[in-house]
């Protein structure tokens, strides 16, 4: 032991150079990580006393890209410092060689830019700080750009300091395999807030994303043609999503039906996204982080759907200064204002109506009939907090209210026909993020209000289905070692249940009370060894009912990806179960034997840059779905889409139904400074057996094809110009082969061949938009033409006939409709 | 607002002659069941009034078929009894068929079902398979026995094929449903001018049905304002409009009660 001390005194006394504690990846030249280059910079470094590097210049170039990606990299590296013949710490010049792979290329973890009032900022230190103080840094290129590589999984903290300059920060939480963006827009001091343009927009997601997923810009979505600037009408543009008959606003996901599909608030279900026709979505698109739609094969974190959803993430972080814009179009005015109060607290206020029936009621009315036309309106009130432990405190009221109803007669007759319908909800969200010490990041949701359909026939026949719903929704999650993630969650559901189908044509039923609870919990580890990431979780759903009917669903699920260089693979196997509705199981109650229906899906994937300035995305699924709920379709029910033609099947509900879906999906990018477009393509099969002795048929909502090309481009000086084409092959539908003639009653009933054996032609249409800005000093004004369907195609959306049924005579989608709209923002 | 769209297409309204009035394809337009209540297991004779527009010939089958879980609750009839291949008077023809053997309580009615295809010649071959067993006494065509797969496998045109009710009970005869009886109150002029529009009144008379009555005007020719006129006080003012084009038009006004009991009035006009 004592010879072991003395020569250790003795090497002490040795001087030593800086020796490496840590290496921190270079962040890769883009283009030449593309071409599958490699490369070798020799730098020369000046490491201080404290290990710090303090000065790096280059001895042996392997061009600009990678001598600054090595440089920015250097000044990060971690040593030991030297030490002189004394034992002391000491100054010392070194030399080293940085090697670029493409094999080892770290992923991109965030990218940015730092952009001053008139032009980029070139020469910024942008810093990023983990939550256990690991700190990196960036240089700004000549264009304001920085980027950070290889950054763990984990809370991340951005900011850059110019003197002259208030400090700027952003949070994000890393994932691997995500790209996070942040802007940083500096206000120079001296300015007046109000005179600044200062926006910081984080896009980081801050949960983990989903292995198939797809996000579209603010940008994107507010200048599609065609979309009116609705954040989930743009959805509809995207591959895996057909187009629904009547433009219904519905997704229609990898073949399934809209009732297949699920929409989300901050994780928790809502029971509608989208407004009469789907001409906008039910809450302000400007409070919304992200709308994130995932297609099939998700995680755990969503349950008791069969197809997908879309999920909209409000956003937690507070506006920098305080903003908003009215806007107004032929069909809807909207208000948005967002208050900061203090330093950590911010009140939005946002409402919409639309102007359809102020327009068509004058034109409408006349006769014997009121006609009250389609009307809608929402509006939120949220207010944000942020609490001194960095997390967020948001509580929100949100509303929304269609109708719409023609009454023949005086409105107050109550013996006047007429027929009315009306979709509401009004909710409470209360949510707390927050990250705790130990570096489990915690997310509570809680949405409670109630929710309604109704469906008045007058004098004498309703229908309706209302619900006062509970949802919460708690979700824990944590880096692992190894750059892995942990996320657990409970997302519970209480509702009750009031049916009524009071409709003597269909029967009329008793009115049902019912209580359900969903208490389902999941877990979803992240698994990250290399380049793979592999997450397999696993989902526990039960229900119980009030009338003593219960069941449980177990759906285990993974998905991995893996990044070669700048490909990214990607396959997904899962179950999928959805419960029988209230309505169905009311029929026999307790005793209903009806049991979740259950998809397996399964799907992989490759997304691919090709040069500097296009991707591309491409997913093939496979699902095959067991234990559908079919039966009763002669009785009233609210529908998703048009209503089913028979014939109907009568019999009780039952788990007979099976189906198939075979598809392939896939989106070819372009974007350059000034243009995004693409092209999304999806070509898939669904077919149902609804009965078990039943042939195998097309299923309603089968879209063997469906292609979308998109473009918007900045033409400068505030123009900006897009333009969409659609194509989609028509819906299957029942034909009619004859039809017979009742003397009694004076009407035709048609004899129905092979049920949705015969197809609708395909739809087609071309968008145009155009939009001017104008911005001055305190507010910005712009305005835009948007062109629906500017080539006056006459699609056919749904099969009809003529009295008789001798024709066939479609009702065919909208004309062209050029939409005026004028927006100011401060 | 997920089932509002449908109901969007509900809002269509149209003006003048109704298409709908229009006979342009042969079309078992009216069928009268004498009398249109009666006890069950007796006869009753139906006379059809079929339209041939395009004068292509047709044929007549009129059987009876009420369903049961069994097959027809007439299956016990002879053949003769419960199905006939009319020949044709002009646009008519009758048949006499009994009614099934059923228990019924007092005061109870219930509805049998006849049913009458019309086809163009050789379009139908249930109708030579039925003209053969007719004449070798032999079973009733299983194909008459499910009408709906029978559609299933004919032609959309040149194939007209109507349900009438037929009332029975045990009721008094001075209770049962009668037909109604139709008088033209303004004779049909013998020519009319093109696209001249022309007010046609009817007096209805029925004794047993006060509610309900409502008239439906046909033609071959033009059209009339609306496919059904509704009786009020025993009048029914229908409106005709003449076509564009002069030529022979034929007129049918057919009154329903709603229980079987209905009534046909046939005219013909000359268009100059």
């Amino acid at each position: 032991m004592l010879g072991l001390l003395l020569t250790a005194l003795a090497l002490a006394a040795e001087p030593t150079l800086p020796t490496l504690q840590g290496v921190v990846p270079a962040v890769y030249p883009a283009e030449a990580l593309q071409a599958g280059e490699s490369a070798s910079v020799l730098l020369q470094l000046d490491v201080d006393a404290t290990g710090r590097v303090v000065d790096v210049i280059v001895l042996e170039s392997a061009g600009d890209a990678f001598d600054a990606a090595a440089i920015a990299a250097l000044y990060d590296f971690a040593w030991n410092p030297a030490m002189d013949g004394d034992g002391n710490a000491a100054g010392a010049r070194i030399q080293y060689r940085y090697v670029f792979s493409p094999d080892t290329a770290p992923l991109l973890s965030t990218q940015g830019d730092v952009l001053g009032p008139d032009a980029p900022m070139p020469g910024i230190t942008v810093r990023a700080t983990s939550m256990d103080g690991t700190t990196r840094t960036a240089l700004t290129d000549a264009d304001g750009h920085y980027a950070f590589a290889g950054l763990a999984d984990g809370v991340w903290t951005l900011d850059i300091t110019i003197p002259g300059y208030e400090q700027e920060s952003a949070t994000l939480d890393i994932v691997s395999g995500r790209v996070s963006e942040v802007v940083f827009r500096p206000v120079v001091i001296e300015e007046t807030p109000d005179d600044a343009d200062l926006v910081i927009r984080v896009a980081a997601p801050r949960r983990t994303p989903e292995i198939t997923e797809r996000a579209l810009t603010q940008d994107e979505i507010r200048y599609l043609p065609g979309t009116g600037g609705d954040v989930v009408r743009a959805i509809q543009n995207l591959p895996g999503v057909a187009r629904p008959p009547l433009n219904i606003g519905q997704l229609l996901i990898r073949g399934t039906s809209p009732e297949d599909s699920a929409y989300y608030v901050d994780g928790v279900r809502i029971p509608i996204v989208f407004h009469f026709s789907g001409l906008s979505t039910v809450v302000a698109g400007d409070s919304l982080e992200e709308v994130v739609f995932f297609p099939g094969n998700f995680g755990p974190r969503y349950g008791n759907i069969l197809g997908g959803g879309v999920d909209l993430r409000f956003d937690p972080v507070l506006p920098e200064e305080t903003n908003g814009f009215v806007s107004i179009d032929v069909f809807q005015a909207t208000i948005f204002h967002e208050q900061k109060i203090g330093e950590n607290t911010a009140l939005t206020v946002s409402g919409r109506r639309s102007w359809i029936d102020a327009i068509l009621n004058p034109i409408l009315k006349g006769g014997n009939s009121t006609i009250q036309a389609p009307r809608y309106y929402d509006g939120q009130l949220r207010l944000v907090h942020e609490t001194e432990s960095n997390g967020t405190l948001d509580a929100l009221v949100f509303f929304s209210d269609d109708r719409f109803s023609i009454i023949g007669g005086e409105e107050d007759d109550p013996n006047a026909f007429g027929i009315s319908l009306a979709t509401t909800f009004q909710k409470v969200r209360l949510s707390w993020r927050r990250t705790t010490a130990d570096g489990w990041r915690a997310e509570t949701t809680l949405i409670a209000g109630p929710e309604a359909e109704t469906f008045e026939i007058r004098p004498a026949g309703q229908a309706f289905e209302k619900a006062f719903a509970v949802g919460l929704r708690h979700e824990m999650s944590r880096p692992l070692q190894g750059g892995g993630r942990l996320v657990l969650g409970l997302d519970s559901e209480v509702r009750r249940d009031s049916l009524l189908y009071d409709i003597s044509a269909f029967g009329a039923t008793e009115e049902v009370v019912n209580w359900r609870f969903n208490p389902a919990v999941y877990v979803e580890p992240t698994f990250v060894k290399g380049n793979l990431r592999v997450s397999p979780g696993v989902r526990f759903d039960p229900l119980i009912q009030s009338d003593g009917f219960g069941t449980v669903a177990v759906d285990p699920r993974l998905g991995a990806r893996y990044d070669a260089g700048t490909t990214g693979l990607r396959a997904s196997f899962g179950r999928y179960s959805q419960f029988p509705t209230t309505r169905q199981v009311a029929e026999i109650g307790s005793q209903s034997t009806l049991r979740p229906a259950s998809s397996w899906q399964s799907s992989i994937g490759i997304n691919q840059p090709l040069g500097p300035f296009f991707s591309l995305d491409a997913t093939a699924f496979y699902n095959r779905l067991n234990g559908i709920v079919v039966g009763r379709e002669d009785t009233f029910r609210f529908f998703s889409g048009p209503p089913p033609i028979g014939p109907f099947d009568t019999a009780p509900y039952a788990n007979d139904g099976t189906g198939q879906i075979l598809g392939a999906e896939m989106q070819l990018r372009m974007d350059t400074d000034s243009t995004t477009a693409w092209i999304s393509a999806t070509v898939s099969r669904s077919t149902r057996v609804n009965r078990p002795e039943a042939d195998r048929r097309l299923f309603a909502y089968d879209q063997p094809i469906v292609l979308t090309a998109v473009s918007t481009t900045e033409l400068g000086k505030g123009w900006r110009l897009g333009g969409r084409f659609r194509y989609g092959t028509g819906n299957p539908f029942t034909p009619v082969v004859n039809r017979v003639y009742s003397l009694d009653k004076r009407q035709f009933t048609p004899i129905y061949g092979p049920v949705d054996s015969a197809r609708l032609p395909g739809f087609f249409s071309l968008d145009a938009r155009i939009d001017k800005q104008w911005t001055f000093a305190r507010w910005d004004f712009s305005m835009y033409l948007d062109l629906q369907n500017a080539t006056n195609a006459q699609n056919p959306e749904v099969m009809s006939w003529n009295y008789d049924f001798s024709e066939e005579t479609p009702i065919t989608s909208l004309p062209t409709i050029p939409v005026l709209g004028f927006r100011a923002d401060w | 607002m997920r089932i509002l769209a449908p109901l969007l297409l509900l809002t269509a309204c149209g003006m003048g002659p109704s298409d709908e009035t229009l006979l342009d394809e042969l079309r078992v337009i009216g069928a009268v069941v004498e009398p249109p209540e009666i006890a069950p297991g007796e006869s009753v004779d139906v006379t059809a009034t079929v339209v041939d527009p395009l004068q292509a010939g047709m044929e007549l089958i009129i059987w009876a078929c009420t369903p049961t879980t069994s097959g027809c609750a007439e299956d016990r009839l002879p053949l003769a009894e419960r199905m006939a291949v009319p020949a044709m008077t002009g646009n008519t023809g009758t048949a006499t068929l009994r009614t099934p053997i059923v228990p019924l309580p007092e005061d109870t009615v219930i509805s049998g079902i006849v049913w009458l295809l019309a086809c163009e010649p050789d379009l139908c071959e249930v109708i030579a398979e039925a003209r053969t067993a007719l004449a070798n006494d032999s079973d009733f065509p299983d194909a008459l026995r499910d009408p709906v797969a029978l559609l299933q496998s004919l032609p959309l045109t040149g194939v007209s094929l109507a349900t009438r009710l037929v009332g029975l009970s045990n009721r008094p005869e001075g209770e049962r449903n009668a037909n109604p009886i139709i008088t033209v109150t303004a004779p049909l002029p013998a020519t009319i001018l093109a696209e001249e529009e022309l007010d046609f009144p009817l007096d209805i008379l029925d004794d047993t049905v006060t509610d309900g009555l409502v008239a439906v005007g046909l033609t071959t020719g033009g059209g009339f304002g609306s496919p059904l006129f509704d009786v009020f006080e025993g009048r029914a003012d229908l409106v005709y409009f003449a076509p564009d084009q002069s030529g022979v038009v034929d007129l049918y006004v057919i009154v329903e009660d709603g229980n079987g009991g209905s009534a046909v009035w046939t005219g013909q006009t000359t268009v100059e």
